[in-house]
């Protein structure tokens, strides 16, 4: 078990029903990526991620994003997100996914710039009031900052424009948002959806008798729900309080971007999930959730320090067991590996 | 059963106009005959395009009888194709046992038999059609075990006076009187384990193999004609398992003249599918013919001197040419015809890429299932002609082309079209 998220890896969105569950990580300035089992066995394959094409065949879109992920010199759930955009918006993963992948880019700049605006009308640093205005109230603010900061509005945008896209890109939304609108923040919504999965996988449990791999599913969603709450709750505690945020922002970045980006890092992987279940309907669900407990993300022992004073959901997260080989009706079909392409790239189009 | 000479004379022309017209028409007629309340004879002008029907699996009326005989559907052949003693079923005891099953259930009333159930299959089913699968998996879920039983009842009345009107209705039929109590025995088994025979070998249920001797030992108990009608279903559903069990080691598989006999059905099944294949390639035609040549493999699997080894390698060759033939013609509708209308209008390109795009993954899975029956090379040169029609397309991007040559003939290719520019 890897001790740091950072030597676990990132979920890449590959598209190769081979590459299910795999990880991108940076070690030495190397990008290695490690791939569960296919079969659900023990164990993991590590290679470097320049010689894909000799652990498999992989789709086109796949081999352009391992090329593009070399190149990337921190590997975060923000970083390998935007670089599997930009490879989904080349069109090879499909029409969808490229005009889900520039919906995407295009909602982020939204979603930045109502943070901005939240950030500043939340009240200013200097303390005093917001005028009716909120273009004026905004500018005001800004002022206010540079002054004490003895800086220019200029340069306060510039730093302010970087913290909101810090925000938005690790999944944090506009504080107090309503769960579940756009402006809430992709960790708020898919801990909400994960939330409903868990309640579906246990009704459907409940409905079609006991299945070791489906349980194990459910379990790990409601620990990972409850961690992702209390994690996401920290994180954005950091963000309501405008002005400590100002001035770790300004002060020691690296530390609130680590601080911040937790929830993402907890919940890497976990998308994936969800839309395996959400895309299988009926007879399909159990297959869904054996191909899910393999690819349950790990959790090493650093989130265990962010859950501090939660034992509970720690044993859960760390207490899996592996779920055993998948069992499948008469075998793979040799034209099977097409539909699962077919299928993985509608959850690429529907990703965040 | 009085039909005039003028009226058989007359159905036979009908039949003959149904078995040469166009699908569309074929359809419409079957929508003419399952309109009527009282079929009769007129279920007769179908006989000719069953098989056809059989492929193109059109939505009918789910009525008593059919949902009953669902699980039993590959077994069930024309009378003149019926053999006394062998592990299928004739079309026509279909209405004489659906009545008898009907009878014992409306009429028992016992902790496993209820009138109220059939009174609840029956609303489930009032209305709907066979494309309903959530309504056909839910009444079935509740009449195959309840008629496996009544079956069972069946079976142990048949010589009383309570089963009179059974043996009558199957004696008017033609059917030899000594066929009866082996076929109401078998499809009672059969029904017992339909539920079963649906779900094993997926995940969360128990495996193929464990299920079809669960199976196999209680056919032993309802006579050899329920163990070779449970293999040769079980053969037909999951081919590698019940393979496995017809080329057992002596002692531990039933016996040979019961594997055999079972071989032989699903063969046939197999000769009835094959002679009505669609002509192009559609969604499930992968998945169709992955269990066709399934069953193929586990057939030629058997031992040695099997007397179907030549329909084996008959029907292998007529596979294979059906498969190239319509790989040819789907691509070429998919590829060439494509391009040639393909749309100037943003919207509308877009979504005919996307139709050619999904028609080009349908014809990748089929290939690669038509590929174990041989004729790699013939579908090589269809893959290659298609891609080389792609590459010369000006009207299509470089991504485009890349995209589409990966869905039909495979990533690799489609790198070496990306990165050679054309």
């Amino acid at each position: 078990m890897p001790a740091t998220y950072r030597e676990r890896g990132v979920a890449v969105p590959f598209t190769s029903p081979v590459l299910a569950g795999a990880r991108v990580r940076l070690l030495e300035r190397k990008s290695d990526l490690i791939v569960p089992h296919p079969g659900g066995a023990r164990g993991v394959y590590i290679f470097a991620m320049g010689s894909l094409t000799e652990f498999c065949a992989p789709t086109l879109h796949d081999v352009q994003l391992a090329d593009r992920l070399q190149g990337v010199r921190a590997i975060t759930p923000g970083s390998v997100r935007a670089t599997a955009r930009a490879a989904a918006l080349q069109g090879l993963a499909g029409r969808d996914a490229a005009a889900s992948a520039a919906a995407a880019d295009a909602a982020e700049t939204a979603a930045r710039l109502g943070v901005q605006f939240a950030l500043l009308s939340s009240g200013p640093p200097s303390g005093a009031g917001l005028t009716a205005d909120p273009a004026e109230g905004a500018r005001f603010a800004l002022m206010s900052l540079a002054s004490r900061d003895g800086s220019t509005p200029g340069h306060v945008k510039d730093n302010l424009d970087r913290l909101c896209g810090q925000i938005v890109a690790s999944g944090l939304g506009v504080p107090c948002a309503t769960e579940g609108s756009t402006q809430a923040g992709r960790c708020a919504n898919l801990l909400r959806q994960l939330a409903e999965m868990e309640q579906q996988i246990r009704a459907w449990l409940g409905a079609n008798g006991d299945m070791a791999a489906a349980s194990q599913v459910a379990d790990a969603t409601q620990a990972i729900v409850a961690a992702g709450r209390k994690v996401l709750a920290d994180a954005q505690a950091i963000i309501a309080d405008t002005v400590g945020l100002f001035s770790n922002w300004a002060r020691e970045p690296e530390r609130l971007v680590e601080r911040l980006t937790r929830p993402d890092w907890l919940l890497d992987g976990w998308e994936n999930i969800n839309l395996l279940w959400r895309l299988a309907e009926g007879e399909a669900r159990a297959d869904a959730s054996a191909e899910a407990a393999v690819i349950l993300p790990p959790f090493p022992p650093e989130g265990e320090g962010w859950l501090g004073g939660a034992p509970g959901m720690v044993d859960a997260l760390r207490g899996r067991k592996p779920v055993g080989p998948m069992q499948r009706a008469g075998g793979r079909m040799p034209s099977e590996v097409v539909g699962l392409v077919a299928r993985n790239e509608r959850i690429r189009a529907l990703s965040a | 059963m009085g039909t005039s000479q003028g009226g058989q004379n007359a159905l036979r022309e009908i039949r003959r106009g149904v078995a040469e017209a166009g699908d569309a028409q074929v359809l419409q007629v079957v929508r003419m005959v399952d309109a009527l309340e009282i079929r009769g004879t007129t279920d007769a002008v179908l006989v000719p395009v069953r098989a056809r029907l059989r492929a193109m699996q059109p939505a009918r009326p789910l009525r008593f009888a059919r949902l009953l005989f669902m699980p039993a559907d590959p077994l069930i052949v024309p009378p003149a194709a019926w053999r006394p003693g062998g592990p299928q079923l004739p079309r026509h005891a279909i209405p004489v046992l659906a009545d008898a099953v009907r009878s014992v259930l409306g009429a028992v009333d016992s902790p496993g038999v209820t009138r109220d159930a059939l009174a609840q299959v029956d609303s489930l089913i009032t209305n709907r059609m066979t494309s309903d699968l959530a309504v056909v998996q839910r009444a079935g879920a509740l009449l195959w075990p309840l008629a496996s039983r009544a079956l069972r009842h069946l079976a142990g009345t048949l010589e009383t006076r309570e089963s009179a009107a059974c043996l009558s209705a199957w004696r008017d039929q033609g059917l030899p009187e000594v066929e009866l109590q082996p076929v109401v025995k078998s499809l009672s088994g059969v029904l017992a384990f339909a539920l079963k025979l649906q779900d094993a070998g997926r995940a969360g249920s128990a495996p193929i193999a464990s299920v079809l001797g669960e199976a196999l030992v209680e056919a032993e108990t309802l006579g050899k004609r329920a163990t070779s009608m449970m293999l040769s279903l079980w053969l037909i559903r999951a081919p590698q398992t019940g393979g496995q069990i017809l080329a057992s080691a002596p002692g531990s598989a039933p016996p040979r003249q019961l594997c055999d006999a079972a071989a032989d059905a699903a063969l046939t099944w197999l000769e009835t599918e094959s002679g009505a294949a669609p002509n192009t390639v559609t969604a499930c035609a992968a998945e169709e013919l992955n269990r066709q040549v399934s069953l193929l493999d586990a057939l030629a699997a058997q031992p040695p001197g099997s007397a179907t080894r030549r329909r084996i390698a008959q029907l292998t060759t007529t596979l294979l040419d059906q498969a190239v033939q319509r790989f040819d013609t789907s691509l070429r509708d998919t590829v060439e015809t494509g391009l040639a209308h393909l749309p100037t209008q943003n919207a509308q390109r877009n979504a005919a890429l996307m139709a050619m795009e999904e028609g080009a993954r349908h014809l990748r899975s089929f290939e690669l299932e038509a590929r174990r029956l041989g004729g790699g090379p013939k579908f090589s040169a269809l893959v290659c002609r298609a891609q080389s029609t792609l590459r010369k397309e000006p009207s299509l991007s470089l991504i485009e082309r890349a995209r589409l040559v990966e869905l039909l003939a495979g990533p690799e290719a489609a790198l070496i079209c990306l990165r050679g520019g054309a």
